[in-house]
């Protein structure tokens, strides 16, 4: 696993883009660690690629929040974003993020769709929520770049969110 | 930064054996290993090096009998600050539960066997733990199988601390394990 690029942010912001993503590795895994500034308990958060051009993501969860199990498909499927999340939102207890692992699988494969999957979830003490979540790009075009953002617009993710994006290589690593 | 054996205890062997070399070449990558432990009893990883973005714990263990349900305990310090989310399957029914008010972070149940052939595997990802202005969150994975039995958890942890974690400590309740292998690795945000 090596490390592509991330960043702690020191203000608020509506999207977090990767781009130009080295095609040089086999898988890529993101890790997020965000909370939303819109006054909610949670907030949803989404993802886009360069290959969405009008409506071909997908996405299915299964949704934990403590006293029932839920199932869902995000936003309809196809959309143009694909849910993958809940963080906290602003109205969640304070100093509270959510945290956010999602494995984006042969990424720059041409002659398959991509699959991601993502494990995420927050615990606010008496409220949160645990998420298990898959989703598609309908697309055989390499992924070069990937973005999120928290909710229908008009949110932001909150300084002190942090993302990295690494690569999954299937050699060995070495390096100065 | 060297890779160190621990002890049983979780303090670190004398004399000690410094891996730097694996470093040097990168072997690892972005996911270096900190410490491993054999112990059946307790376990401490101690003075947790500050200086990667996130920790992932692995850890596979079983009991020889009785209910037991193993914990993660941050900075040794038990107040009831910890709190978790939780969804598990146990092969008939899928639930959700909550937890206040606890000292540890609870994995869920673990499986027990006569022979100790059979384990549960547990995976915690614990991201920005080095962190002094936001609380510590963690996220598992929790399975086991019987063939016949089972459960499989994803857990959501919070501990009320803006202390940046140093130190992680295992253990059953109660103990001992029969099986025993935990492994704590570092995640680091810098350039190969």
């Amino acid at each position: 696993m090596v490390w592509i690029a991330g960043q702690t942010l020191g203000t608020g912001a509506n999207n977090i883009d990767f781009t130009s993503i080295p095609q040089t590795f086999t898988h890529l895994q993101a890790r997020i660690f965000t909370r939303s500034s819109v006054a909610v308990t949670g907030h949803d958060l989404n993802m886009y690629t360069n290959t969405t051009s009008g409506s071909n993501m997908t996405a299915h969860l299964l949704e934990g929040n403590g006293s029932s199990v839920n199932s869902n498909s995000g936003y309809g499927n196809p959309s143009s974003i694909s849910l993958v999340a809940w963080v906290p939102g602003a109205s969640s207890t304070a100093n509270v993020f959510g945290s956010v692992v999602i494995d984006i699988l042969d990424y720059r494969n041409t002659n398959k769709n991509k699959t991601f999957r993502t494990i995420s979830g927050y615990d606010a003490n008496g409220s949160g929520q645990v998420n298990f979540a898959s989703g598609m790009v309908m697309s055989t075009s390499a992924i070069t770049s990937i973005g999120w953002f928290v909710g229908g617009g008009g949110g932001q993710m909150i300084a002190g969110t942090r993302f990295d994006l690494y690569g999954i290589t299937t050699s060995q690593v070495t390096g100065a | 930064m060297g890779v160190y054996e621990l002890s049983g205890a979780g303090s670190l062997k004398t004399p000690r054996t410094v891996y730097s070399s694996m470093n040097a070449n990168n072997q690892y990558g972005a996911m270096v290993p900190i410490g491993t432990s054999f112990s059946t009893n307790t376990t401490a990883f101690l003075n947790i090096p500050q200086t990667f973005q996130d920790l992932r714990l692995v850890v596979s263990a079983s009991i020889e009998s009785g209910t037991n349900f193993p914990f993660v305990a941050i900075n040794n310090e038990g107040s009831t600050a910890s709190s978790s989310t939780r969804l598990f399957g146990n092969g008939s029914s899928a639930l959700s539960e909550r937890r206040t008010g606890d000292g540890v972070w609870f994995f869920g149940a673990i499986p027990f066997a006569t022979g100790s052939t059979f384990v549960g595997s547990l995976t915690l990802d614990i991201l920005n733990y080095a962190s002094s202005t936001t609380f510590k969150t963690g996220i598992s994975r929790w399975a086991h199988d019987l063939n016949g039995s089972g459960q499989t958890h994803l857990t959501a942890y919070l501990k009320q601390t803006t202390a940046p974690i140093t130190r992680i400590d295992l253990g059953g309740n109660p103990g001992p394990f029969s099986v025993f292998t935990a492994t704590l690795y570092g995640i680091r945000a810098v350039s190969s």
